[in-house]
């Protein structure tokens, strides 16, 4: 009888522990809230600028009130720490999710289909290049902030010096790389290809016609071993074979050298890279200029990178939570305070958005050219029906080795028929279903 | 009174044990045979998703031991081994043998300014094993390695990590971290050899090197057992350095080694499954590698 006191708290405690966790299968809803007594949702991120963001959402709203707390980057270990965090039922109620990841995050069940609470926003804002990488299987899972149509970024004053106009075309583009390489005599070349790195790959690829990933009825397709991706690896080896290009590995110290030795005179970025290089380069201010990527004739465009806004599968708050979504990704403010912190220069995916977005970013590196309105007039023309597929991440790990072993002689087409079986490979082990 | 004392005696002997042990076997059953367990339970299910496209989630499956028979039927997984066995082959000769030999000129009468050494060997041991990893990329390097720029200057390029200097790159950047330390265990063992053993050696006409060999290395071989058993032990587990030189070198693929397998398994393609077999069976080649060691160890103490 003694231990009565003792048994009853713990039995207390079990009971408190049973509805913490029979509450979170739910997925109900809190509404949300008053001022006096406002909805606490909690939002994970580890992208520049999110947490003024939500400073200053809390600032600006009295109903609901954001916690913030900074993860690890997604593939870093962010996306395992949400992983865990939905497991043990204490997952955040909104989390940022690349557009790559999307898929691999939604098949392992960690997001909410958020179609009832977002769809109607996101089709109000978002152009269809990104809208098609948030809507999975006819639903709404996230809310895209940002796009990232390729483009490239040139020295104006080697441009000039070596006596080239800027590329429009592929073909222009392999003629102005001979022309930097006998005007400098052998000592710069136009481009650091970075030949290893899948999201350049993958934007080429899009922008030549492929489709690497696709789903028919309940299957999913797998096409990265096409002949769009066959044309661009073969035009790529052409220039790699015959030293028209740099090819050191993605974002090693050695391409960085080389753009800073004025021995790579241009490079292939998308909307997002212009904080980068700026960044990256301070010495050459002034000196850099934006320009629409050159095409196979027809303009159309690759995109690469961006990320969205989406809600966790087990959210009670998801009426508060898309509220503050829709804040993030459609209002002046939300921008203005997320860009004001960082240095990024993501394009909003909203279009209203951008003369904010261009007014918070500094272009004086661009010699004060409007950065946003190239990238922005590219937008339109980023090919359609691109999709990721949740195999991505895995294929992209095996592919990016095979591109690595490639790079020196400039044979990357097996690394894509390896990629091919690996990823045909991934959706079955997964329990996915591969259309024949 | 002398007849009366055994009792509460044997009684206090039956519980001190138990006492003294617990805090190990508390220890040793929470850090080790639960997450063991835990692992092994694992291993026997598999994720799958619900549905064609999956967008339902996923679904828990008893597969028994599918899990393994996939890890062993993985080509990445047994090129892996591959892999540790050539890297092996060149590093613990290379590592344990210098080790042994710097402690054997440091323990000679011929050698001079004995602490400084014993400190020097040492102090790479003290460059953490991830930021040791990160600098020797970058003495990897063409273009940004000054030793590598020097070579060049003399005609000599040199692909370190190339498809067939990688295993050396990497057991030369361990060897550096691992030599000086394994020095001062051999180092310290030589000094407990009894030196009126040494001074009949000298006695018989020995000279240093026939003493080192014929004298000194028998009396510290359990010494070098253990060294050897501790660098297999922790070779098989190599993760480190091939996982931060991959970013540097297109030879060393995301799964070279076992554990970089493991790692991919769990982190890229949430198969904890496979991740846990996997876990599983390198450990069980950990197990047996010891107890190889150990034997062989044994024999050539008793010879």
């Amino acid at each position: 009888m003694k231990s009565s006191p003792a048994l009853a708290a713990a039995a207390a405690g079990l009971a408190l522990l049973a509805t913490a966790c029979g509450g979170s299968g739910s997925g109900g809803d809190a509404g949300t809230g008053t001022a006096a007594q406002p909805v606490q949702i909690t939002y994970w991120s580890w992208m520049p600028g999110t947490k003024e963001m939500a400073a200053e959402f809390n600032r600006t709203h009295k109903t609901v009130q954001v916690r913030f707390s900074e993860i690890p980057a997604g593939l870093n270990g962010g996306y395992d720490k949400l992983a865990k965090a939905v497991t043990a039922g204490n997952a955040p109620d909104v989390v940022n999710v690349e557009y790559q990841a999307l898929p691999d995050l939604v098949t392992q069940g960690l997001l909410r289909d958020s179609t009832d609470e977002l769809a109607k926003t996101v089709e109000g804002y978002a152009p269809d290049a990104v809208r098609t990488l948030v809507t999975l299987g006819g639903r709404t899972w996230a809310a895209p902030y940002d796009v990232g149509p390729q483009t490239l970024y040139y020295r104006k004053d080697l441009f000039a010096k070596y006596g080239i106009a800027v590329p429009t075309t592929w073909d222009e583009f392999k003629r102005a790389a001979q022309r930097v390489k006998t005007a400098s005599h052998g000592e710069a070349r136009i481009l650091d290809f970075w030949g290893d790195d899948v999201a350049t790959w993958a934007g080429l690829a899009q922008q030549a016609g492929a489709r690497w990933y696709g789903s028919t009825g309940d299957a999913w397709t797998v096409d990265i071993a096409d002949p769009a991706t066959k044309k661009v690896a073969d035009y790529w080896k052409d220039l790699v074979a015959g030293d028209l290009v740099l090819n050191h590995k993605a974002w090693s110290p050695e391409a960085t050298k080389a753009v800073t030795d004025s021995r790579a005179i241009a490079l292939i970025g998308a909307s997002w890279s212009a904080g980068g290089i700026r960044t990256t380069y301070p010495k050459q201010a002034g000196q850099w200029a934006e320009a629409p990527l050159p095409n196979w004739g027809t303009p159309v465009t690759g995109a690469v990178g961006g990320s969205s806004f989406a809600l966790t599968k087990d959210t009670e708050k998801a009426k508060a939570a898309a509220e503050f979504v829709t804040w993030a990704t459609t209002d002046a403010a939300a921008v203005k305070a997320r860009l004001a912190a960082g240095t990024s220069s993501a394009l909003p995916a909203a279009e209203t958005l951008r003369a904010t977005a261009k007014d918070s970013f500094d272009a004086s590196f661009f010699g004060g050219q409007d950065i946003y309105q190239v990238a922005g007039a590219q937008v339109p023309t980023i090919a359609k029906d691109w999709v990721w597929s949740p195999v991505h991440n895995s294929t992209s790990l095996s592919l990016q080795s095979g591109l690595g072993t490639a790079q020196k002689s400039g044979d990357f087409w097996p690394a894509f028929q390896a990629a091919q079986r690996a990823a045909e490979k991934s959706v079955t082990d997964r329990g996915l279903k591969l259309a024949d | 009174m002398a007849t009366a004392t055994p009792r509460p005696g044997r009684r206090r002997h039956t519980a001190a044990p138990v006492l003294f042990l617990a805090p190990f076997l508390l220890l040793f059953s929470a850090t080790l045979l639960a997450p063991i367990g835990y692992a092994l339970w694992m291993s026997l299910f598999r994720e799958q998703a619900a549905s064609g496209l999956g967008f339902g989630g996923t679904k828990t499956l008893f597969v028994g031991a599918g899990n393994y028979l996939r890890a062993l039927d993985d080509p990445g997984f047994r090129r892996g081994f591959a892999h540790i066995a050539l890297y092996c082959a060149v590093y613990i000769p290379v590592m344990v043998g210098g080790a042994l030999a710097l402690a054997l000129l440091l323990d000679s009468a011929l050698a001079r300014a004995k602490r400084f050494f014993q400190l020097a060997y040492f102090l790479p041991h003290a460059v953490p094993g991830l930021i040791a990893a990160i600098i020797w990329g970058f003495l990897y390097t063409p273009g940004l390695s000054p030793v590598l720029d020097l070579l060049s200057a003399f005609g000599a390029d040199w692909d370190v990590l190339g498809a067939d200097g990688a295993v050396f790159a990497m057991a030369n950047a361990a060897t550096w971290q691992w030599i000086g330390y394994n020095m001062v265990i051999f180092y310290a063992a030589l000094q407990a050899v009894p030196r009126e053993t040494l001074e009949a050696a000298v006695v018989d006409g020995a000279g240093q090197l026939r003493t080192a060999v014929s004298v000194k290395l028998p009396m510290i071989r359990s010494s070098v057992v253990l060294t050897t058993l501790f660098t297999a032990v922790g070779a098989i587990q190599l993760f480190n350095e091939p996982e931060v030189l991959r970013s540097r070198s297109a030879a060393i693929s995301p799964d070279w080694s076992p554990v970089m397998f493991i790692y991919q398994a769990a982190f890229t393609r949430h198969d904890y499954g496979l991740a846990a077999a996997a876990s599983l069976l390198l450990a069980v080649l950990g197990a047996a590698l010891s107890f190889v060691i150990t034997r062989l160890g044994n024999r050539w103490k008793e010879a």
